[in-house]
């Protein structure tokens, strides 16, 4: 993809004024972090004992902003309160840091309590400079937790954003807030507890990679925000875990959407999107996987969609989309559509995907079905008119219908069709199943004994009951 | 409990079980539940969860499936084949009620007996992928199939007391059985093709508490899956009962009208039967 090639270059010619530091400021605990700042020349170090420090920082001069921990320690996920990291407290009342001077770097640092009115779009870190970089850095207590605001070519790497869980979601801000800006990267952060993990708002051109985004509403949010690309990321238990809204031209490889659970929980979900393309992501155990909504002219290649309840709900304006090569494993329900399905290709250069509950046959053996694969069952026909057909998921009388309509197809299932199912899951090593592998739950060999002496109990209670010698007709 | 009935049950009990052909089912139950949570949980294993949700649906199914057939078939087979034994035990100083209770409970436990192997075994298997979580579901699982069992022994006590004849019995049994099994879902699906979907979003919601199966599966996924199993529907469900919880509440309601209201009937019909 030539926009991230590009994006990779700027990053590479990109010198950091972190390389040529002037000189060091040490800022012990007790002293003020502003005092240093006023003292700073363009290029000076200031160096953050660890400590508790009270201040709504402005830097206005470009510095390095460093705790006594830098990047070369990386954050420990698993640590909850690190110690080593100076904490900048912002006594939640407006902006902790406000980075003015473009080249500035904040590393090292906990940066906590921003003021909480959404109205205000007050952020842990408000970046209003080009050239930014926040790496190693814990947030917590956020509204927003950075907030790149009309500056461009900001780096957020390494970073742990933690939400507050005492705020519902709607009053919480987001993880890292991109507006009006572009060519950012974003690596390696993880997101915890916030309203969308990353909110793009007219930010273009941005590279998101290797993050982790988890119980959050979106973990990516696209508004109006073209030629971005995210990969490895992986994006657990979210409402959902990408919502790309408005936007065209993204491309999104490796990544990992899974447990996106609930009424209105998607795997990915596209409104009004143009030209993305899928690559070899993972979606699943969602209850929707694929969720498109007037979008048009986007491919989806070689992923992997598996034990979602729905794989796929297409509704209207959905046209020229392509499923090609995909894996359609497990999943409750393949197909949901609210209009019929004319537009959307099923297959291209000569083969379609793989349906787990494909049961045609392959007589030339070259791999692919030789009858088209009704995507749609007459079960899921009825139950895109009619929801509450749903009640009767799995039952005989479902099963029986779905049989009948297979021996004796006189019912028009209608357009979804793949014409050339591929017989065999289709082996695809880029798809990061690594991530997620295994599952979530812990068996319990306790209950397991439970259920097993609970049983045999059972059982032998009731042989007991019953009597050695019958004797009929006995009176009571 | 009343001595008479624990004493018909118990004897009611002890003839089930030396009946071979209610051990073979309780082996074979056993033996295809296992399998159903052996190939379903273990082998194809993707994420353990949505393996749960498909290994309890297939084993409400075929508890769904063989059970009420089980009992229907049981109760005929134990009212009609020596109906000398019912009129004996009428000429004892007990009410009728109670012989009839009796009985009935006699074969409940004969069924319950029959299916808790086949029901408890795969909880191992469930308990060792899924855990504690899987396991409560489970549980509950178990609970709304024993109580699909019960209402089908109810109703096939009610069938052999109406009929009297044993061929006759049999025959309705399997008609009821079929109905309840495949019938009447595919009457209330086939619904959808005539009625508006106002009408059909009361019809198939409602349609559910007519069919003591349904109830049962609806319930066990409601709590294997969570409500948003059922997408749109299972938020309709939500807006109309309140909650997950006062849904199944509401569903359990449903069943144990089905378990009490053909023991009810049938006491009435055998305190007013001349034998």
């Amino acid at each position: 993809m030539p926009i991230t090639a590009l994006l990779a270059l700027l990053l590479v010619n990109q010198t950091p004024s972190t390389d040529v530091p002037r000189a060091v400021h040490v800022v012990k605990a007790g002293q003020s972090i502003a005092l240093a700042l006023q003292k700073a020349a363009p290029g000076d170090t200031i160096r953050v004992t660890t400590g508790e420090y009270y201040e709504n920082l402005v830097i206005d001069v470009p510095v390095v902003l460093t705790g006594p921990v830098n990047r070369t320690v990386p954050v420990d996920p698993s640590d909850p309160s690190p110690h080593s990291r100076p904490i900048i407290r912002g006594g939640y009342e407006g902006n902790v840091i406000h980075i003015i001077a473009p080249g500035t770097v904040v590393d090292g640092l906990q940066v906590s309590e921003a003021g909480p009115q959404l109205t205000k779009d007050y952020a842990c870190i408000l970046v209003e400079a080009d050239s930014v970089k926040i790496r190693n850095c814990v947030i917590t207590e956020p509204l927003h937790g950075i907030y790149v605001k009309a500056g461009i070519h900001a780096v957020i790497e390494d970073n742990v954003i933690r939400g507050r869980l005492d705020l519902i979601e709607s009053d919480r801000g987001n993880g890292i807030h991109l507006w009006n800006t572009k060519r950012n990267f974003v690596l390696r952060n993880e997101i915890v507890d916030v309203r969308d993990g990353i909110y793009f708002s007219f930010a273009d051109s941005t590279l998101i990679e290797g993050n982790h985004i988890h119980q959050v509403r979106y973990g990516l949010h696209y508004m109006y925000s073209n030629y971005n690309s995210f990969r490895d990321n992986l994006f657990e238990r979210n409402v959902a875990g990408a919502a790309l809204m408005y936007s065209h031209d993204i491309e999104f490889t490796r990544n990992t959407f899974a447990r996106c659970r609930g009424f209105r929980a998607y795997g990915i979900l596209y409104q009004s999107m143009d030209h993305v393309t899928a690559r070899d992501n993972l979606v699943l155990d969602n209850s929707r996987g694929i969720f498109m909504n007037n979008a048009g002219n986007n491919l989806i290649e070689g992923n992997d969609v598996v034990d979602n309840d729905l794989a796929i709900q297409l509704n209207g304006g959905c046209d020229g989309n392509i499923f090609v090569g995909n894996n359609f494993i497990n999943n409750l329900s393949s197909l949901l559509l609210d209009v019929s399905d004319r537009e959307t290709a099923w297959s291209d250069r000569g083969r379609g995907n793989y349906w787990s509950d494909y049961d045609g046959y392959d007589l030339d053996r070259d791999g692919i079905g030789d009858i088209p694969y009704s995507i749609q069952n007459v079960f899921q026909i009825l139950e895109s008119r009619v929801p509450e057909v749903r009640f009767y998921l799995l039952s005989p009388a479902a099963r029986i219908l779905e049989l009948a309509e297979k021996s004796l197809p006189i019912l028009n299932l209608g357009d979804a069709r793949d014409p050339l199912p591929v017989m065999r899951p289709i082996v695809n090593n880029e798809v990061p199943w690594q991530m997620v592998a295994g599952s979530n739950a812990q068996g319990s060999v306790i209950w397991a004994t439970v259920y097993l002496i609970l049983t045999i109990a059972l059982f032998a209670l009731l042989m007991f009951w019953s009597r050695r010698q019958v004797s009929v007709g006995s009176a009571p | 409990m009343n001595q008479n009935i624990w004493v018909i049950s118990r004897q009611e009990f002890t003839l089930n079980r030396r009946n071979r052909w209610v051990v073979s089912f309780a082996v074979l139950f056993a033996i295809l539940t296992l399998l159903i949570a052996w190939f379903g949980m273990i082998t194809s294993g993707y994420t353990g969860f949505q393996d749960f949700i498909r290994t309890s649906a297939s084993i409400i199914n075929l508890g769904g499936f063989l059970i009420p057939l089980f009992a229907l078939l049981l109760g005929v087979f134990s009212f009609l084949t020596n109906p000398e034994y019912l009129e004996l035990l009428t000429t004892q100083p007990v009410p009728r009620s109670q012989v009839l209770l009796g009985r009935y409970l006699g074969l409940v436990m004969t069924v319950l007996g029959a299916s808790i192997l086949g029901f408890g075994l795969p909880g191992i298997v469930i308990a060792l992928v899924i855990g504690v979580e899987g396991a409560l579901s489970y549980l509950l699982v178990i609970c709304y199939s024993f109580l699909l069992a019960i209402a089908f022994t109810g109703l096939s006590v009610l069938i052999s007391l109406l009929s009297g004849r044993r061929q006759i019995a049999l025959g309705i049994a399997l008609a009821v059985w079929i109905f309840y099994e495949l019938l009447y879902g595919i009457l209330i699906l086939g619904t959808t093709l005539y009625l508006s979907p106002a009408t059909l979003k009361v019809v198939l919601s409602l349609g559910l508490l007519g069919n003591p199966i349904d109830i049962a599966r609806v319930l066990s996924l409601l709590q294997v899956g969570g409500p948003h199993l059922f997408g749109p529907a299972g938020a309709t469900l939500i807006k109309m009962t309140g909650s997950s919880f006062l849904a199944s509440v509401i569903g359990l309601a449903g069943l144990l009208i089905w378990v009490v209201v053909p023991v009810l009937i049938s006491i009435r019909v055998f305190n007013k039967q001349d034998l």
